[in-house]
């Protein structure tokens, strides 16, 4: 019983997940990063990410126009850096609001929940 | 460190790429991996079992190289199509075989062989035959559909064109397609198999059939359009389950396709047998009550009898047509 009701959880925070990264990414990417110091960034702020969803979301994103990237060749790596493009920024703004109010709203559930209670 | 196996990781995922990503990609994981060596093992250098351990924190090649596909690409029929599908070739399928075991258990009872058992198994290849090849057409069918995207439902992308519910006289059971398409395989089966079998057996125990077997069989070609006409109207309207627009007008094209095949099989193929006029002359006598001439233009009767069905059919849904368009 527990071990699948683990199992469930997990993947419902997958799912929540899933959502939630692009926001994460489009927040960290107003000036040129590269695909490994976002995932460690992240990380580091506590939105743990595994490089090989990063890397393909990166380049889904650019795929669809919201970020821009480049190679950088002069260091002792080649890297690919990605920023958000003009697009990019406004979605952003508006995904945040919806992120915004959507966390409103949520907490207003479950507050609602104890005043009844 | 273990250069090779990074390779041979990376070529791994790289060959499961689209072609023009793949150079790309390739060299972003060869950075990324050297990253991840570069933060797991510091100033050391690292070892076999690190790059292990890195290659497998980045996950099977494989689903690495899955997750730079996007979405809906990867599968020869999707949901969207699956349903339709499914039910396609489980109806043609099964019809298709319930029609050639008819065939079969007919004919082994009208003509019993010498060797039924052989016969049987003649017949279990021919069933195995057709339905693999039915089924490689309705699969391509939808693949080809799949990866165009071409809708069937229409009135599924916007709301407010949906149709209405039919009244109970303007649905289709589905059993009404599917007989029709059992029956034009069974046709078509007797027709080019076994013409023979429409007629009789005189006095004398000869087998006078119907139909001149020899010039219908020649007509080979003319038969099959017929059948694949009837059968592509039938399952339009097994799939549509109601008579709308879309099923009369598939009718209509079906039946005015059908028309001059219909003549021209009449004329070069479908002759009625001699011998089997002249039977009907005998068993009737002399003093008939049918002229003679109507016999002797029997060929032509059948014909029109066929056409004007055929033109009565067209005539109706036509009809039906602009009924519906009035209404609107």
């Amino acid at each position: 019983m527990d071990k699948n009701a683990d199992e469930i959880l997990s993947g419902l925070v997958l799912e929540l997940r899933r959502g939630s990264i692009v926001l994460c990414v489009l927040s960290q990417l107003g000036s040129p990063t590269y695909g490994y110091n976002l995932v460690q960034s992240l990380s580091e702020k506590g939105i743990p990410v595994d490089a090989n969803t990063l890397y393909p979301l990166l380049r889904r994103l650019e795929g669809q126009g919201l970020l821009q990237s480049s190679w950088e060749v002069e260091g002792p790596k080649p890297r690919k850096y990605y920023s958000t493009t003009k697009m990019g920024d406004e979605i952003y703004i508006r995904l945040r609001k919806v992120w915004a109010d959507t966390v409103k709203n949520m907490n207003a559930l479950w507050e609602d929940k104890k005043d009844e209670q | 460190m273990n250069n090779e196996l990074i390779e041979r990781y990376i070529y791994a995922v790289s060959k499961k790429l689209p072609r023009k990503i793949r150079t790309d990609v390739e060299r972003e994981l060869q950075t990324l991996i050297a990253d991840m060596l570069d933060e797991r093992c510091g100033e050391i250098s690292p070892t076999e079992r690190d790059v292990n351990v890195v290659l497998a924190e980045l996950g099977k090649p494989s689903e690495l190289a899955q997750q730079y596909h996007p979405a809906g690409s990867r599968s020869l029929i999707g949901p969207d199509y699956y349903n339709s599908y499914v039910s396609l070739l489980k109806i043609v399928l099964g019809s298709v075989t319930f029609a050639l075991l008819m065939a079969c258990v007919v004919l082994l009872l009208l003509e019993p062989s010498k060797s039924p058992i052989a016969k049987t198994g003649e017949w279990i290849f021919i069933i195995i035959q057709t339905c693999t090849y039915l089924f490689a057409v309705i699969t391509l069918l939808f693949a080809f559909f799949e990866r165009r995207g071409i809708k069937f439902d229409i009135a599924d992308e916007d709301i407010s064109s949906l149709p209405p519910v039919p009244a109970k006289e303007e649905k289709i059971s589905r059993w009404e397609p599917i007989l029709g398409i059992v029956g034009a395989t069974l046709i078509t089966i007797i027709l080019l198999a076994t013409p023979q079998l429409l007629g009789w057996v005189n006095q004398d125990g000869v087998r006078i059939s119907i139909f001149d077997t020899v010039s219908i069989r020649s007509m080979w070609y003319v038969v099959l359009a017929l059948a694949a006409i009837s059968i592509v109207n039938e399952t339009v309207r097994l799939l549509e389950g109601q008579r709308t627009k879309r099923v009369l007008t598939v009718t209509i094209i079906a039946d005015v396709l059908s028309l001059p095949l219909v003549i021209w099989l009449f004329n070069s193929g479908f002759k009625l047998n001699p011998a089997f006029l002249e039977g009907i002359y005998d068993a009737m006598g002399t003093d008939t009550s049918i002229p003679a001439t109507m016999l002797a233009n029997a060929n032509n009767i059948l014909l029109g009898i066929v056409v004007i069905c055929l033109i009565a059919g067209i005539g109706m849904n036509i009809f039906h047509m602009v009924k519906a368009r009035q209404a609107e």
